[in-house]
C-alpha cells in the first residue's frame, strides 16, 4: 500500500494561535525525513497532528490516498506508529506488556490479544534488542532500554508511517546509530524529529528545517545544510564534509565567532 | 544479540509483571473466588450466635432452592435476614470501592488516588449528613439517606468535572487538584452541619456514617446497590485495555488509538456512579479504594485486564473480613468498619510494599 505522506498547508497551535504556520512537505513512500529545527521551532507540535493529539487549524494530512484527518482515531493508530517522548507513565508494565500495548489499535472490542499479536510483539522485541529484558518492568530499565521498548511498541503497531519524536534521547552512541539504522531498514515511511543535524545528515533521505514555526527548507541533507542556513536559523557556524569512511554527508558545528575566540 | 531460539522461549507468562505475575490468571481468579465463598460462609456463621458453616450452607441452600432446611427458624432468620445480606453487601461495597480506586488511580495517573481524591465521598457525606441532621433518620423514608448520599456524590462529581475541564481537555493533575479542593470544601460543610446540631444521637450517626458501616444491610438496598455495581463492571471490564493506555500518558494514549480526554470523561461518569452506589449504602469506608488496587498491582502487575477482576475479589474479601471484625472485636458493641479497614488493610499493604522487589509503586 502506498505510504507517501503529504503535509499540505498545515497550521497548528495549542490554543487558537498557530505555533506552526502553513507547513507543506511530501515524504515519498519508504523515505526517511528528518525534521530539524532549534528548540521551540514547533517540531513536536507539527508531529502531534499526525497522531491526533492536536488538530490542525488549517490544512490537510494525506497518507497515500487516505485522508488522515477523516479516518477514525483507531485507524489513524494503525496507519501511524509513534515513538512518543518518554512521559514517565506506566512504569509498572513489563517491557513485553508495554510492547503489547502497541497492538491496541488492532485488538477487538474486548481488547484481548491473540497468538498473532504475540508473534508481532516477540518480533518487535527481537528487532530492537529488547528480548533479554522483556520480562522486567520499565521502572527497572535504563533510559536507553526504555527508549528501545518505546520503539518496539511503535513497531508493534505495524504502521505505514513511523513517527519518531526525538528517538535518540537517552541513547548511547551505539544505540543512537542503531535506532536510526533500524528505522531506515524498516522500509516504511519515517518522519523523525532530530536534534542532531549530523545524525540527520547521515541517516535521512530528506531533511525539513523548521524555524520559528515555518518550514524554511526541504531537500536532501547535502543541499539543505549550507553554512548560510546553519547560521541564519540555528545561530551556529557549520561545515558540511563527506565522511572519510562512508562518504555520507556530515555536519560539523562550531559556535559563531569560534575562530575569533580561539585566536 | 539474542537469538530467535531465545525469543521463542520467552513466554508471555514470564513477561507478566507483579510478584505473583507468573500464576495463571484463571488460577488466581478461581482461588480468590473460592476464598471469597469460604469467607462468606464462615463470616455468616460468626457473631453473638455462632452457627457452624455446614448449617449456614444448609440454610442458604434451602432459601436458594426453595426447599426446607430443617434448621431452627431463629437461626434461619439470623442467617438469611440479618447476616447474608450484610456479607453480600460487604462483597458489593468492597468490589465497588476497589474498582473505583483502581480507575481513579489510572485517571489521575497516580497511585495515591482513590474515590476521595475526586471529592466523591465528601459529596456523599454532605448529602447523608444533611438528612441525618435536618430530617432525622427516624422520620425519613428508608431510601432517603442513600438517595441523598448518591445525589451528593454525583453532583460533586459533576462539579469537579466542570472545574477540571480546560479548553475541552480533562487533565490528570487538574482533576486531582479540583477534586481535593472541592473535597476539602465539602468536608468543612459536613463539619459545620455536624457542629450545628445539638442532637447527640445524630452526631453518633454521622460519625458512623463517615467511618462507614454495613449495619444497615437489607435485601432491598443490597439488590439495588448490587445491580448498579454489577451493571457498571461490564463496560469497565471491556475498557480495561484502554485504561492501560490512559496510564501511559496523553500522547501515547492518542498514538495508540484512544482519545484520552473522552476516555477519562467516560471513566469519570462510571466511577462516579460506582462510588455513589456504594457509598450511599455503606458510608464512606476508607482505605479499601487506596490499598486494594495498589496491592493488586504489586502482586499481579500493571495490566488492568488482570488487576480489575483481582480488585473485585480482593476488595470483597477485605471488606467482608473487616466487617466481620467490626462486629466481633467489641461485641456486642459494633465498631465502624473504617477503623478496621485501616487497621487491617494498611499494615498488610505496608508489609507487601516492603517485600516487593522494586519498592516502587506506580500506576
Amino acid at each position: 500500500m502506498n505510504a507517501q505522506l503529504v503535509v499540505d498547508g498545515v497550521s497548528v497551535g495549542h490554543g487558537g494561535d498557530p505555533v506552526v504556520h502553513d507547513a507543506t512537505l511530501t515524504v515519498p513512500d519508504g523515505a526517511v525525513l528528518a525534521l530539524v529545527g532549534p528548540n521551540g521551532s514547533g517540531k513536536s507540535t507539527l508531529l502531534k497532528t499526525l497522531y491526533r493529539v492536536l488538530k490542525p487549524l488549517r490544512g490537510d494530512l494525506l497518507l497515500g490516498a487516505d485522508d488522515l484527518l477523516a479516518m477514525p482515531h483507531r485507524d489513524n493508530a494503525r496507519a501511524v506508529g509513534v515513538l512518543t517522548q518518554d512521559d514517565a507513565g506506566g512504569y509498572d508494565f513489563t517491557a513485553w506488556e508495554a510492547v503489547m500495548l502497541g497492538r491496541s489499535p488492532h485488538l477487538g472490542t474486548l481488547g484481548r490479544p491473540g497468538p498473532a499479536d504475540t508473534a508481532v510483539v516477540t518480533d518487535a522485541l527481537d528487532r530492537t534488542g529488547c528480548t533479554a529484558f522483556a520480562d522486567r518492568p520499565l521502572s527497572q530499565l535504563s533510559g536507553g532500554e526504555r527508549q528501545r521498548v518505546l520503539l518496539a511498541r511503535a513497531l508493534a503497531q505495524q504502521p505505514r508511517v513511523l513517527v519518531l519524536d526525538e528517538p535518540t534521547n537517552h541513547l548511547d552512541p551505539r544505540h543512537q546509530l542503531g535506532i536510526l539504522r533500524l528505522a531506515r531498514n524498516l522500509r516504511v515511511t519515517v518522519v523523525a524529529a532530530l536534534h542532531s543535524l549530523d545524525l540527520a545528515a547521515q541517516y535521512a533521505d530528506l531533511v525539513a528545517v523548521l524555524s520559528a514555526g515555518r518550514i524554511v527548507a526541504v531537500g536532501p541533507p547535502a543541499e539543505v545544510f549550507t553554512p548560510h542556513l546553519l547560521e541564519a536559523h540555528f545561530r551556529v557556524d557549520g561545515s558540511i564534509v563527506a565522511d572519510p569512511v562512508t562518504g555520507t554527508p556530515r555536519v560539523l558545528l562550531r559556535e559563531l565567532d569560534a575562530g575569533r575566540a580561539a585566536s | 544479540m539474542t537469538t530467535h531460539d531465545e525469543t521463542a522461549r520467552a513466554t508471555p507468562a514470564a513477561a507478566r509483571g507483579g510478584l505473583l505475575g507468573r500464576v495463571p490468571p484463571a488460577v488466581v481468579t478461581t482461588g480468590l473466588l473460592l476464598a471469597l465463598l469460604a469467607s462468606a460462609v464462615v463470616s455468616i456463621g460468626l457473631g453473638p450466635v455462632s452457627i457452624p458453616p455446614a448449617r449456614v450452607l444448609d440454610a442458604v441452600t434451602a432459601h436458594l432452592t426453595g426447599g426446607a432446611s430443617g434448621i431452627d427458624p431463629a437461626e434461619d432468620f439470623i442467617v438469611w435476614e440479618l447476616r447474608t445480606p450484610r456479607v453480600l453487601l460487604g462483597v458489593v461495597v468492597g468490589a465497588g470501592l476497589a474498582v473505583a480506586g483502581l480507575l481513579v488511580q489510572a485517571m489521575v495517573r497516580n497511585p495515591i488516588g482513590d474515590p476521595y481524591v475526586l471529592g466523591l465521598s465528601s459529596g456523599a457525606s454532605v448529602g447523608a449528613v444533611l438528612v441525618i441532621t435536618t430530617v432525622g433518620t427516624a422520620t425519613a423514608g428508608l431510601f432517603t439517606l442513600p438517595a441523598a448520599a448518591f445525589a451528593g456524590a454525583l453532583l460533586t462529581g459533576l462539579g469537579v468535572f466542570v472545574l477540571s475541564r480546560v479548553r475541552g481537555r480533562l487533565h490528570a493533575t487538574r482533576l486531582v487538584l479540583a477534586g481535593v479542593a472541592v473535597g476539602q470544601l465539602l468536608g468543612g460543610l459536613t463539619s459545620f452541619l455536624l457542629l450545628r446540631t445539638r442532637n447527640t444521637d445524630a452526631q453518633q450517626q454521622v460519625l458512623f456514617w463517615m467511618l462507614g458501616s454495613l449495619a444497615g444491610a437489607r435485601w432491598d438496598l443490597l439488590a439495588l446497590s448490587g445491580a448498579i455495581v454489577g451493571v457498571l463492571l461490564v463496560p469497565l471490564w471491556w475498557q480495561a485495555n484502554r485504561v492501560n493506555l490512559l496510564v501511559l500518558g496523553e500522547d501515547a494514549a492518542s498514538a495508540l488509538g484512544t482519545a484520552p480526554t473522552r476516555l477519562r470523561a467516560v471513566l469519570f461518569v462510571l466511577t462516579g456512579l460506582l462510588t455513589g452506589a456504594v457509598v450511599a449504602v455503606s458510608g464512606s469506608i476508607g482505605f479499601v479504594g487506596l490499598v486494594v488496587p495498589n496491592l493488586a498491582r504489586l502482586l499481579f502487575g500493571a495490566d488492568h485486564r488482570r488487576t480489575l477482576p483481582v480488585c473485585v475479589l480482593l476488595g470483597a474479601l477485605v471488606v467482608v473480613w473487616s466487617d466481620t471484625a467490626a462486629r466481633l472485636v467489641l461485641a456486642p458493641t459494633e465498631l465502624p468498619i473504617g477503623i478496621l479497614t485501616a487497621a487491617i488493610g494498611v499494615p498488610f499493604f505496608l508489609y507487601v510494599l516492603r517485600r516487593s522487589a522494586t519498592g516502587t509503586v506506580g500506576v
